[in-house]
């Protein structure tokens, strides 16, 4: 099995990635600071945390189609493949959530956000500092894989169903949503409410999230297993 | 090495049947040609037995096990296409290190000598490079890995001439170092058909043939001379084509020349001319 | 050497031929090897099997032998094998076509000796 190798060139491929976004994050920090020292008000700089997630779902979308393509290529099925992409996205996820706190550390002056959003965490579920860098390590690791999922469904769908879906994506959360809520207040409360529930504590979080992955993880697998690899630009 | 079993392999897409119920032995060590006409098939059924696409129906078996998704078989396949596998940006000397990882036979040493040979730049990515040298880029890959199944999907594509007799002459070098299967499917026909051993030619989904060189070569051959000769002389025989000059007539024959006529004259059918005559409909 | 890739022979008969050739001319002594299967292979981008089926030919006429681990030789007496073996086809081969396209060109007997008596004199012959 070339497991080994698959998840070492997948691994190192998305921690090189990886510390280039970081690395451009020090950057805009030390560029802030600068700032900070010249002007007045300070600058602030947010939306680290949105960064890294972007990362992880764009990351996810384009591994559906790159990384089978580049293993089949070098006759590793696409089973080998994903099992590694499977041990990869934790140990990225670790390794970002990690360059996290670095950074938080680094530079207290200029961002509050990474600060503002841990507080925030870890007074609503009422957990220390590392518990909430794991509720974002394994919304890292959830987004990922919901991008490969997507990413997945529309490759393997014909050109009619991928407009059906994104039409019926679309038009679900831009019309259907607000319209429930407008026209049935009280159930939509209540909805809010319910999901909420799932939301509430440390623990449904958490237990919600892997939940999510696993369904995505498996789903992915399934759309992914009989692909055909294609000359697709993506 | 037992070569590669295809049973009744078939794959359909929505309005067409690109391989019909292909059944077809691969012997192993020997150099082959697939030949086709554009959309025969050819493709897929190279790219199918190196795992990229599944059939419809039908089995690839190599030591008694399915190709597909099978790590195992699939280590001693190196396949390339017009196809573009690798990471856009991902220079050739990385490529092939990713390459030498999976391949343990790969050459690091003779792939850049190759490259050398070529005037390929490895400081490059793939997609820098001109179609040619994209090309060479993916020949010194496949000869490099030294794989026992090298499946060659039209690996002369915007080779100038010199490019061309090189790689020939380092494919049979590479051949003699240690005796592999390769299959080349081209339509450039004339110039490989010496480096063949075997022949298989795939028509609309089916093979049409899969002979050694030489009993192809003896397949066919063509009689020239004054029209109402040559039609005589074509009675009672299978035509395989004609044409037509002023008063002279050339008659494309299948079988192996007996006695001639005085009056007309044979000649044998080379490879490309005998494809042609096989594969018009 | 030269292989002819238009010609109706096969290749592997040519390079039979192209090998007793150079045998006839010297080029290849008795006792001497002759190319490897790979360098005519790679020299002429002829596929080896081919290659070795023509030096096989050869071989069971007795102009070649192997030596195990080194390569193919010329046999002793080859050469003489080789004249003895194409003066009795010269007559199927050479003669008899000749008559053949003379008769073609309408030449008689008496003209077709004349002709040869002609080449003889010229000095064409290299």
């Amino acid at each position: 099995m070339k497991f080994k190798q698959s998840f070492l060139y997948q691994t190192k491929k998305m921690l090189y990635a990886s510390l280039i976004t970081s690395g451009v994050y020090v950057l805009l920090a030390l560029l802030m600071l600068l700032l900070s020292h010249i002007l007045d008000p300070k600058v602030q700089f947010n939306g680290v945390i949105i960064g890294y997630l972007v990362f992880m779902l764009v990351s996810g979308i384009v591994a559906f189609v790159n990384n089978p393509r580049a293993h089949v290529a070098n006759g590793i099925s696409r089973r080998t493949c994903y099992l590694a992409f499977l041990a990869m996205i934790p140990t990225v996820s670790l390794a970002i959530v990690a360059e996290m706190a670095v950074l938080r550390l680094l530079f207290m002056d200029v961002s509050t956000e990474l600060d503002w959003v841990l507080e925030f965490l870890m007074q609503s579920y009422q957990t220390g500092y590392l518990g909430a860098l794991f509720l974002l390590f394994l919304l890292l690791l959830t987004i990922n894989l919901a991008g490969f999922l997507i990413a997945g469904a529309f490759y393997r769908l014909n050109v009619i169903g991928r407009i059906l879906l994104a039409a019926v994506g679309g038009f679900i959360l831009m019309v259907l949503l607000p319209l429930f809520v407008v026209v049935c207040p009280d159930a939509a409360a209540a909805l809010g409410r319910f999901l909420a529930e799932f939301v509430a504590s440390y623990g449904s979080l958490s237990v919600l999230l892997l939940l999510i992955s696993c369904l995505c993880g498996a789903c992915g697998y399934l759309l992914v297993r009989r692909s055909p690899i294609r000359s697709v630009k993506w | 090495m037992n070569g590669i079993e295809i049973v009744q392999l078939t794959k359909e897409y929505k309005d067409i049947r690109a391989l019909d119920g292909v059944n077809l032995t691969i012997q192993p060590g020997k150099i082959y040609g697939l030949l086709g006409r554009n959309g025969a098939g050819k493709s897929t059924l190279l790219h199918m037995i190196a795992n990229r696409i599944f059939p419809t129906s039908g089995e690839i078996r190599m030591d008694g096990e399915s190709v597909f998704e099978n790590d195992r078989v699939q280590g001693r396949i190196y396949c390339i296409s017009e196809m573009n596998c690798y990471d856009a940006d991902d220079k050739v000397y990385k490529i092939w290190n990713w390459v030498q990882n999976c391949y343990p036979g790969f050459s690091m040493e003779y792939a850049n000598q190759l490259a050398g040979k070529f005037g390929l730049n490895i400081k490059k990515k793939p997609r820098q490079l001109s179609t040619g040298y994209n090309t060479i880029f993916k020949i010194v890959t496949a000869l490099a890995t030294d794989a026992d199944y090298i499946l060659l999907d039209e690996p002369i594509l915007g080779l100038d001439a010199n490019h061309r007799e090189l790689f020939y002459k380092e494919l049979l070098a590479n051949y003699a170092e240690r005796p592999k299967t390769i299959i080349i499917s081209t339509h450039i026909i004339e110039e490989i058909a010496d480096l063949l051993e075997q022949v298989v030619i795939i028509k609309e989904g089916q093979v049409l043939l899969d002979l050694p060189i030489e009993e192809v070569r003896k397949m066919g051959y063509s009689v020239t001379g004054k029209k109402s000769e040559v039609e005589q002389y074509c009675s009672g025989r299978t035509l395989l084509g004609e044409e037509e000059l002023g008063g002279m007539k050339t008659a494309y024959i299948q079988g192996e020349p007996g006695e001639i006529p005085a009056g007309l004259e044979a000649a044998a059918l080379d490879l490309q001319k005998l494809f042609i005559r096989l594969t018009n409909s | 050497m030269t292989i002819n890739f238009e010609s109706d022979k096969p290749i592997y008969i040519q390079i039979a031929e192209e090998i007793e050739n150079g045998v006839l001319s010297g080029a290849f002594a008795e006792e001497t090897q002759v190319p490897s299967t790979t360098e005519i292979s790679v020299s002429y981008k002829i596929n080896p099997a081919t290659v070795l089926k023509g030096m096989n030919i050869l071989v069971e006429e007795k102009v070649l032998y192997k030596k195990r681990g080194v390569g193919m030789f010329v046999a002793s007496g080859a050469a003489e094998q080789i004249r003895q073996k194409r003066k009795e086809n010269f007559f199927d081969h050479f003669i008899l076509d000749l008559i053949d396209e003379a008769e073609k060109l309408k030449l008689n007997k008496t003209e077709l000796m004349q002709l040869i008596e002609q080449g003889y004199q010229s000095g064409r012959r290299s």
